[in-house]
């Protein structure tokens, strides 16, 4: 139901208010576009800013590990020198020093025994593991696997004035501890060139083991 | 007065439109306007300042009746232009009142109003009517031309416009509404549209009425003059087809002489013309003959008296006016005649309207236009209707009036 739709507004003022009201609504449209850009701004500055942050990390991340990679290299190499260097120590260490057993075997032959000849052979076992059953069973817990040992025969050959002094050497080999078993392999009566009594040629066997325990690297 | 009781009897009763109002609207009732809040509607008479704001809403695919959002009615102290001191005390009590918007609608202010009813030639004559009808408006007011806007319609056909257009032309001064529109400029209210009271009572009394093909009369009392309009309804519009100012019928008369003669104070007399008080039909206490206290019995008697000798000044004008406008439109009955402004409410005018015009007669109250709490302070006041139909002036959205006003100017 219209009525007529009258505005009395003079020209001039109407015109003076449309213009004030498009500058406001241009103003208000504008400073929301300015709130807008700044809102997308600030958001994409923290974007960018969160990316650089995460760019600057991701580098300093990689310089570390790089670092921690060369640190590595470096201890690697010097673990290696070090291995190196203890197997060095332990082949110098393990080399037997048969000198010392050759004086101890002349000392105990006393004046009564000649050793013609000594003969060492160092021979390599299989490795074994402590504790396992007669039966072969799986090892009990706590079993100790050992490293391969090598045990060394001397082979003691000479010539003694009686059977009774070479039993005499062999349990005096048996009580210094060296060997682990002592045993007279071989004797012969030998006549002595020129005179009445008789000598007795014989040839001892003498085991020394040696074993690396690998579970507590300990050496006997 | 006879012709026009029996018109109106044969008119009604092949005409029985007007039913009573109920709290439903109608499809073609009550204020619609698209959603969201209209323009400020501030209507300034020498006793109030009223502003209005609505909201518009829907109701299903189509626009619904508004919702009054804010109503503010601060009395004057001074009649004439608004000062600046009312502007900021107006712009500041719809502040703190929730208002955001800062648009205004005014209304003209009557005294500055020039209306006319103007002779054009027939537009079949391609003659430019619009400057024609300035010209005559400015001979008729003794006006330069160019001074004031004007709006004019062409009246509904009648039996006295054979080979004629008639057209209703007002316009309103350039200069006439400056002092207000800048006091309300400098409290931070803009001013879009200026309209004429006229117009927004008759968009009120459409609202209320609804469609209606017949005549309907519309009296507002206001406090300083009294108003006749007469509204020519068709199937598709309503059109102002009378238009008449009577300064000498004011309800500021009455409550002179009711302050003079009976000594009541200004609040007094605002609470006896207003809601609640002796003299209102609405919500009275006090009938005729009931008050057991003699005094106040007297008083009763002696305010019955000041306000029928007001309704005698009051009905024989309406009466004429109407008589006369309505003999131009003689087909047409004279369905009901409405009531509006600060007098609308005076206990006993629509029965005496009634009675002098044997037609029914009813108060325009806000209820009748938007959705508004029906204990509401403004529900039933009719002194802030106008200002609810500034708020709904329609060139806002349509734009039509300022394009009406460049055509005009």
């Amino acid at each position: 139901m219209s009525i007529a739709v009258v505005n009395l507004i003079s020209p001039a003022r109407a015109s003076r208010v449309r213009t004030r009201m498009l500058a406001r609504r241009w103003a208000t449209g504008l400073g929301f576009y300015t709130l807008l850009l700044g809102t997308l701004g600030l958001v994409l500055t923290g974007t960018a800013s969160r990316q650089q942050e995460l760019r600057e990390a991701v580098l300093l991340f990689e310089a570390k590990a790089e670092s921690r990679k060369q640190e590595l290299a470096s201890d690697r190499r010097r673990a290696e020198d070090l291995r190196k260097a203890l197997r060095a120590a332990q082949a110098v260490g393990m080399h037997a020093d048969w000198g010392r057993m050759l004086t101890i075997i002349a000392a105990e032959a006393g004046d009564t025994i000649t050793i013609d000849k000594l003969d060492v052979k160092v021979e390599q076992e299989q490795p074994r593991v402590v504790g396992t059953s007669a039966a072969g069973s799986a090892a009990r817990p706590g079993s100790r696997e050992r490293t391969p040992s090598r045990h060394a025969r001397v082979l003691i050959s000479g010539i003694g004035a009686d059977l009774a002094s070479v039993q005499s050497m062999t349990v005096r080999l048996e009580e210094i501890g060296v060997f682990d078993q002592v045993r007279i392999q071989e004797t012969s009566a030998m006549e002595a060139r020129g005179q009445t009594w008789t000598l007795v040629k014989f040839q001892i066997v003498c085991t020394m083991r040696e074993t690396v325990d690998r579970g507590a690297g300990d050496k006997r | 007065m006879s012709t026009l009781a029996h018109m109106n009897r044969e008119a009604l009763k092949r005409n029985n439109r007007q039913k009573p109002q109920d709290e439903s609207w109608g499809p073609d009732r009550g204020i619609r306007m698209p959603t969201g809040h209209s323009a400020i509607g501030i209507d300034i008479t020498d006793r109030f300042v009223c502003a209005s704001q609505l909201d518009g809403r829907r109701e299903g695919s189509r626009t619904g009746v508004a919702s009054l959002r804010v109503a503010l009615r601060i009395p004057r102290a001074v009649p004439g232009h608004m000062t600046l001191g009312e502007a900021h005390s107006l712009a500041g009590s719809l502040k703190r009142a929730g208002v955001e918007s800062r648009e205004v609608v005014l209304a003209a202010p009557d005294a500055s109003l020039m209306t006319g009813l103007l002779e054009l030639p027939p537009r079949s004559s391609k003659a430019p009517l619009d400057e024609i009808a300035r010209m005559e408006l400015a001979r008729m007011h003794r006006a330069d031309p160019d001074s004031f806007t004007m709006a004019c319609w062409d009246m509904p056909a009648s039996d006295r416009t054979k080979g004629t257009t008639q057209a209703m032309g007002i316009g309103l001064s350039h200069d006439s509404c400056n002092p207000t529109i800048e006091a309300l400029e400098h409290a931070g209210l803009t001013v879009s549209t200026v309209d004429a009271r006229m117009c927004a009572i008759a968009r009120a009394v459409a609202a209320a009425v609804g469609k209606s093909p017949a005549l309907v009369g519309v009296v507002e009392v206001g406090w300083s003059a009294m108003q006749v309009l007469l509204l020519h309804g068709s199937s598709t519009q309503w059109t102002i087809a009378y238009e008449r100012r009577v300064p000498e019928i004011a309800l500021s008369d009455l409550a002179a002489i009711v302050q003079s003669r009976l000594g009541l104070d200004a609040d007094a007399m605002d609470l006896a013309l207003r809601g609640g008080g002796l003299l209102t039909e609405v919500g009275s206490g006090a009938t005729d003959g009931e008050s057991g206290d003699p005094e106040v019995a007297a008083l009763i008697h002696a305010l019955r008296r000041l306000q029928s000798d007001f309704f005698d000044q009051l009905v024989p004008e309406v009466q004429r006016s109407l008589v006369y406008a309505t003999q131009r439109y003689s087909t047409d009955p004279l369905a009901s005649v409405q009531l509006t402004g600060e007098g609308a409410q005076v206990r006993g005018l629509r029965t005496r309207i009634a009675q002098a015009l044997s037609v029914e007669c009813g108060a325009i109250m806000p209820r009748n236009l938007v959705n508004v709490h029906p204990n509401g302070v403004f529900a039933r006041d009719s002194a802030v209707v106008a200002s609810i139909a500034l708020a709904a002036h329609p060139g806002r959205s349509r734009g039509q009036a300022d394009q009406q006003s460049r055509r005009m100017a």
